[in-house]
């Protein structure tokens, strides 16, 4: 579906301008995001920062399970439009 | 004339670029103005000065790489009221590892102590493991050259030497005699310390010769190679120069190994429990954005932070067989660079900050340690430091020291376990905070006295925001 | 022709030859020019081929043949006055220094002089204290005039037949010890114009500067010098004003170092004049002081063997040289 592709890439740039050098490439997307790309917490709140910013969804805090990988996260975001 | 020089960010830096000048010559400024921005393996850094006067000539060029220590920019201190001739005090050395005669390489993770910036000789060696081998070597090559520079030897440089030397970011003070006539410093000696320079830089051992290229006359006697106080450098494995992630690491491994060394490490832990602590902050996080949201190492950071204002043992600093506690707590946090290597960053005064304020503050130190805009003070001066796996590490941590810091806490990952609450089994979510503190300055009880606090104000996380 | 050779006195006589055959308003006066043929025989047979009306015999009287001369210029001609030597223009200064030289500037620019002094001067030939003088430095010395020192076949050759289209009094300065040098004889592409130094040498190690008779001497040493892996860079002057000092500037800003040979005293030399130049214009540049090899200060002697030790030799430019570059050894 052209939403969530939109989505998975709009995800990917955003990881990127916070881990420019991560293989974003070859990311699982249903691997844990932040094991995989080795994000911290304060990288993974300026990405759900930057998610917010661009699609005006906000991830809340209690919902963080649900946003632990990439497929994961465009789901929640998609349901959310 | 004070000299500037290029400051150690900490002990895996032995060389800056200082990628650009933020001052001009001729400029006032005033302590902690910005004065250039020094780029290091860990990113752009920001440096600034600490007292007020008058840049008076910089030394170094735009893109110049140099090492820890080398002349960047000398300084008219407004107390001076005429230009003096600089000194030659060997506080600093121009580009070329020089000899040392006491410990006071500080090499630290989180770099020395800032309160004196200029007295200490930042010589970082390429590689720390063989300093003592040639401290030696060291000794008595000085001994032996018998080349001690009188401080207010007048030094005769020409024009144009002088001239190249500033193109190169070469400090021409640094030669104590030069091969022009009585003893002038000419364009070869300058070109000569160059190759030099060069050459010890790619760890060769060979000893020095100067470039024949320019060589105007071969007189009756051979001109003797030019000794530049060059420490005949360790057996080199490799020819080439080391990476900066090799040499972060070798400086890294040295200082750790000082560390151990030095410090009699005893190690304490506590598992705290964070249920009130993490209902708190999901309360005041609900409808917050997600940069506004507290961690909960924001309030561990300020509950430690806080903790230590009772615990002078465990906040300072130990040099020369002396502990000098501090009054404020600088609470060094360690960050870990995405393309690997380790930059602690203080947050100053953090025992005065709440969580909600050491939150922005670790978010901003973070993003500037990762992307450039560090400051130098920011490096430079940790009371403490708190090392923190993050929720992905491991269960606990036992650090090691920093020198000349004499304590260090460690932050396990949040996990939940079952517990005993109240006589019941409830499910809780614990972290484990170690404690490594120097035997010389503190004692077990006292440890646990300190863990105790911060548990205790970790149980009443309101107060902490 | 090419092939043969010329002495800078036959290059002068067929210089004045040439500027009087194509322009019949230059004429050549002084003492002894005409039936003697020249002091210096640079006149020799021109009295034959021009006559007593262009090759004049002037009385022994500086001071009114100059005059004349300057007279003659402002009356529309094209003269040539030849003062014997240098030692004898000081009995015609006034003339040079307050009418020459002023005349255009107190006409309102009204009045041209076009004329051209010669002069024989410096030392070598044991003509003792009064008649062995350097006086180049006075005259560059003075807004108004110019003043050339050819020190080579192709500019004696050359130089005077641009002196005389100047339409300003140029001074000709002629090294005594000049004249019997000879060389291939030379083309007009040996010559490129009036008013530039010329590089006679390159090198990389020291500018060493000169001008007039004192141009064989610094080439001699600079051949000396390369022997011992000393590069040296002569540049000959020729026009001592206006001075070339582009082409003096780029030079030291390459080699680093100075060195002026001058045949006058050290006091007040040209030399001077080029140090200072040297001083505020290349200070950044420069790797070692300027410095200058100069007559000693005294009265040029009459011994041989004095008037070598007073006056620069090529035995004091090498050594002079050899201080500047020389890398002391550092215990």
């Amino acid at each position: 579906m052209n939403n969530k592709l939109a989505l998975q890439t709009l995800i990917c740039r955003l990881i990127l301008d916070i881990a420019p050098e991560v293989d974003i490439e070859s990311l699982d997307p249903n691997e844990e995001l932040r094991e995989e790309l080795d994000l911290d917490s304060i990288d993974f709140m300026k990405l759900l920062e930057a998610v917010s910013l661009e699609t005006s969804i906000t991830i809340s805090e209690s919902d963080y399970d649900q946003v632990q990988s990439l497929q994961s996260m465009v789901s929640y975001i998609e349901n959310r439009t | 004339m004070k000299i500037l020089t290029m400051p150690s960010f900490g002990s895996d830096m032995a060389t800056g670029t200082l990628a650009q000048w933020h001052v001009k010559e001729g400029e006032s400024v005033s302590k902690g103005d910005i004065i250039a921005s020094i780029d290091t393996m860990k990113g752009l850094i920001d440096m600034e000065v600490f007292d007020n006067g008058t840049i008076d000539s910089l030394l170094a060029g735009e893109g110049e790489e140099l090492d820890i220590g080398a002349p960047i920019a000398q300084l008219r201190l407004l107390s001076e009221n005429t230009v003096s001739t600089s000194n030659i005090e060997k506080q600093s050395v121009v580009n070329i590892p020089s000899t040392e005669t006491e410990t006071e390489t500080d090499i630290d993770i989180d770099a020395t102590a800032a309160a004196d910036i200029d007295a200490k000789a930042n010589n970082v060696s390429q590689s720390k493991q063989e300093a003592d081998t040639k401290k030696e070597e060291a000794r008595t090559e000085l001994s032996q050259q018998s080349q001690v520079t009188q401080p207010n030897k007048q030094l005769l440089v020409s024009p144009v030497a002088r001239k190249r030397a500033l193109e190169l970011g070469l400090d021409w003070r640094q030669l104590d005699h030069g091969h022009g006539p009585a003893g002038a410093i000419i364009l070869q000696d300058i070109e000569t310390a160059e190759n030099t320079r060069v050459q010890s830089s790619s760890q060769s051992e060979k000893s020095i010769q100067p470039e024949k290229s320019h060589q105007p006359i071969k007189s009756h006697q051979p001109i003797k190679s030019l000794q530049l106080k060059t420490v005949s450098q360790p057996k080199a494995i490799k020819e080439t120069k080391p990476t900066p992630a090799e040499m972060m690491r070798q400086a890294i491994s040295a200082n750790v190994s000082r560390s151990k060394r030095e410090i009699p490490h005893y190690y304490l832990q506590l598992d705290v429990v964070l249920n009130k602590a993490l209902d708190c902050l999901s309360i005041h996080n609900a409808d917050l954005p997600p940069s506004k949201r507290v961690l909960v190492n924001a309030l561990v950071y300020c509950a430690i932070a806080r903790s230590l204002t009772t615990f002078p043992a465990f906040n300072g600093f130990y040099n020369d067989g002396q502990y000098h506690a501090s009054d404020e707590v600088h609470l060094g946090n360690a960050i870990s660079l995405r393309t690997g290597g380790l930059i602690v960053a203080s947050i100053h005064n953090a025992h005065r900050l709440g969580a909600i304020e050491l939150m922005d503050k670790i978010t901003d130190q973070v993003t500037r340690a990762r992307e450039g805009g560090l400051r130098m003070s920011e490096v430079q001066d940790a009371t403490v430091t708190v090392s923190n796996l993050g929720d992905r590490g491991s269960d606990s941590i036992q650090s090691i020291i920093f020198p000349p810091q004499v304590a260090i806490f460690g932050i396990g990952k949040p996990r939940k376990m079952p517990w005993i609450i109240d006589d019941e089994i409830v499910g809780a979510t614990i972290v484990n905070i170690s404690l490594a503190a120097d035997h010389r300055v503190s004692d077990g009880h006292s440890g646990a006295r300190l863990l105790n606090k911060i548990n205790k104000l970790l149980q009443t996380p309101e107060k902490l925001l | 022709m090419r092939n043969q050779s010329l002495t800078y006195r036959e290059a002068l006589r067929i210089a004045i030859e040439e500027a009087m055959n194509a322009d019949e308003r230059v004429v050549l006066l002084g003492e002894d020019v005409g039936n003697y043929g020249g002091c210096y025989a640079v006149s020799k047979g021109l009295s034959e081929t021009f006559g007593a009306n262009r090759i004049i015999d002037t009385p022994l009287s500086e001071s009114g043949f100059v005059g004349a001369g300057i007279g003659a210029a402002i009356g529309g001609m094209r003269p040539i006055v030849e003062i014997m030597t240098v030692n004898f223009s000081l009995l015609a200064l006034d003339q040079i220094v307050n009418n020459a030289a002023t005349i255009r500037h107190m006409s309102g620019n009204q009045v041209s002089i076009p004329l051209v002094i010669r002069m024989a001067t410096g030392a070598g030939k044991q003509l003792a204290a009064q008649h062995s003088h350097s006086f180049e430095n006075w005259y560059a010395h003075v807004p108004g005039i110019k003043v050339l020192a050819p020190a080579t076949v192709a500019d004696a050759r050359y130089m005077l037949g641009m002196a005389l289209k100047d339409p300003n009094p140029v001074m000709f300065f002629e090294h005594v010890m000049l004249y019997n040098e000879s060389a291939t004889t030379p083309v007009p592409e040996d010559c490129p114009d009036m008013c530039s130094a010329l590089v006679r040498r390159t090198g990389t190690d020291i500018s060493l500067v000169t001008y007039g008779g004192s141009l064989p001497k610094a080439l001699e040493a600079a051949r000396q010098l390369a022997k011992q892996d000393v590069s040296v860079e002569v540049i000959d002057l020729r026009s001592l004003r206006p001075l070339d000092t582009d082409t003096l500037f780029r030079s030291v800003e390459k080699t680093h170092r100075l060195l002026v040979v001058d045949e006058g005293w050290r006091t007040g030399s040209l030399a001077g004049e080029l140090c200072a130049l040297v001083a505020e214009n290349c200070f950044w540049s420069l790797d070692a002081p300027p410095i200058r090899v100069c007559s000693e200060e005294v009265p040029i002697p009459y011994p041989k063997h004095l008037e070598d030790a007073v006056t620069p030799q090529v035995a004091k430019i090498v050594e002079a040289v050899m201080g500047l570059v020389k890398q002391e050894i550092v215990p």
